[in-house]
């Protein structure tokens, strides 16, 4: 190892040591050349700003906002139809379709438009008699003139899970009853008095019928109207006829049911049943 | 005469440029007073300790090196799966009702770090919402801990480095190697 100059006799095998160690240290620099490339590649990675989730739910919350905006229009137009909604609603789906497929991301729209009827009179002495099928029931509420009833007269509200009869007992007073006469609960004072059928109340007193079947459907109308007189308006989830019902009863759109998928290469994203309500004001 | 001395001179200058030649020619090959063990030892110690320091501090910084980027990459690892646990917890609970049919989520980590292969184990706490991914490689042993929330139950599971995919079961997030 002391001589390093290639000496000119032909002994060539010293330094061995030097080039050894030159290796070792060549191994050293690669390797350390190596961690600083891992560590400048996780930084990069650590800073990405990757969402996929947030894909996903932009598109789902864009077509929700503008379904909404949809639905609302519609209803504020009044009279709305599924038919008046259907060619918007497929727009809304072309539109946010193109829209995510420019950032990679593959999605579908389907949708089930329900429609509802606002069924309503006002200051009427004698009701409308009607009856309708309705999924569910968002709202009923009746305001009954008692002094306009005759005396010991009923007339009935026919309800999913069970009818209650409203009966003029007094010149102030009226008693809502079951199917068989038996007393649900009573009111006696100045007119009008409020029966908000939904929550089952008369004048802010639970009335102890059962609403609990209200949002599975079934059949809610008016029978013995010609003794009912007061107003009342019922928003009810319903595709019956509008011919059938009384003369101030308005369609609406109740509710569109959204149908979502998307597909990213880093996600697979589904969501069915996602209920966009309208915003039609509940009945007071 | 003349020529005598003339003949006299030249043979004297010659004379003394020869000698002094003669003085001068044995100082490149002289090795008086030097060892040739001595020297070859004193070089070869010299030598075998610097190369040595050389060795041990690179050795040395090569490790810590990478113990430090390992723990570096275990903990961006961890935090892109935690990520993508709270992205997928937040598909399923998004608002407006509805049933989740499928919601699947692919992450690309690293097949293996600076220091090799690594094991990722999770543990959810119902009580608490919140759970941990724990990395783990071995040689240098380096373990990270990355805290995560999730509203949505996670499935306690231990997997290997790659890619993994986040599935909702109807019931749990689910965490599998790919």
């Amino acid at each position: 190892m002391a001589q390093v100059i290639r000496p000119r006799d032909g002994d060539g095998d010293r330094g061995q040591m030097i080039l050894l160690m030159g290796v070792v240290l060549a191994v050293m620099f690669v390797a350390l050349a190596l961690l600083v490339n891992a560590a400048i590649y996780t930084d990069n990675v650590a800073t990405r700003g990757g969402d996929p989730a947030g894909e996903a739910l932009e598109y789902q919350n864009g077509v929700v906002d503008s379904t909404e905006g949809l639905i609302e229009a519609e209803n504020d137009a009044g009279n709305a139809t599924a038919d008046d909604v259907r060619p918007a609603l497929e727009n809304i789906s072309r539109y946010h379709r193109q829209y995510h497929l420019r950032r990679g991301a593959a999605t579908n729209t389907s949708f089930n438009i329900s429609e509802g009827r606002n069924i309503s009179e006002v200051n009427a002495n004698g009701f409308e008699d009607w009856n309708a099928t309705a999924n569910t029931v968002r709202g009923f509420v009746m305001h009954i003139n008692i002094n306009n009833m005759s005396n010991n007269s009923t007339f009935e509200v026919i309800l999913p899970t069970q009818d209650v009869q409203v009966n003029r007992t007094g010149k102030s007073s009226i008693v809502i009853e079951d199917d068989s006469g038996g007393e649900l609960c009573s009111y006696s004072g100045t007119d009008p008095v409020r029966f908000n059928i939904t929550n089952s109340s008369l004048s802010g007193e639970s009335c102890g019928f059962n609403t609990s079947q209200f949002d599975d459907g079934g059949n809610i109308g008016i029978d013995k109207e010609t003794n009912g007189a007061g107003g009342y308006e019922a928003l009810i989830e319903s595709d019956a006829d509008i011919s059938g019902l009384p003369p101030n009863t308005t369609t609406f759109i109740y509710r569109v049911e959204l149908n979502l998928r998307v597909n990213t290469p880093e996600l697979q994203y589904e969501r069915r049943g996602l209920e966009v309500v309208s915003e039609v004001p509940n009945v007071e | 005469m003349s020529s005598d001395n003339s003949l006299h001179e030249r043979t004297v200058g010659a004379k003394r440029r020869q000698h002094s030649t003669c003085d001068r020619q044995p100082i490149r090959g002289d090795d008086r007073a030097v060892s040739v063990a001595v020297g070859y030892v004193l070089g070869l110690g010299i030598a075998t300790l610097l190369f040595s320091a050389l060795l041990i501090g690179g050795s040395g910084l090569v490790e810590s090196q990478t113990q430090t980027v390992t723990h570096d990459q275990l903990s961006v690892t961890g935090q892109q799966l935690a990520a993508d646990l709270s992205g997928a917890d937040r598909l399923v609970r998004a608002g407006g009702g509805g049933d989740v049919s499928n919601a699947s989520l692919q992450t690309d980590l690293p097949n293996s770090v600076a220091a090799g292969g690594y094991t990722i184990e999770i543990t959810y706490t119902n009580a608490s919402n919140t759970g941990t991914i724990e990395l783990r490689s071995s040689t240098p042993d380096v373990v990270v801990s990355v805290p995560f929330r999730s509203v949505t139950p996670v499935r306690e599971t231990t997997i290997g480095g790659g890619t993994v995919e986040t599935s909702y079961d109807g019931d749990k997030l689910v965490v599998e190697s790919v």
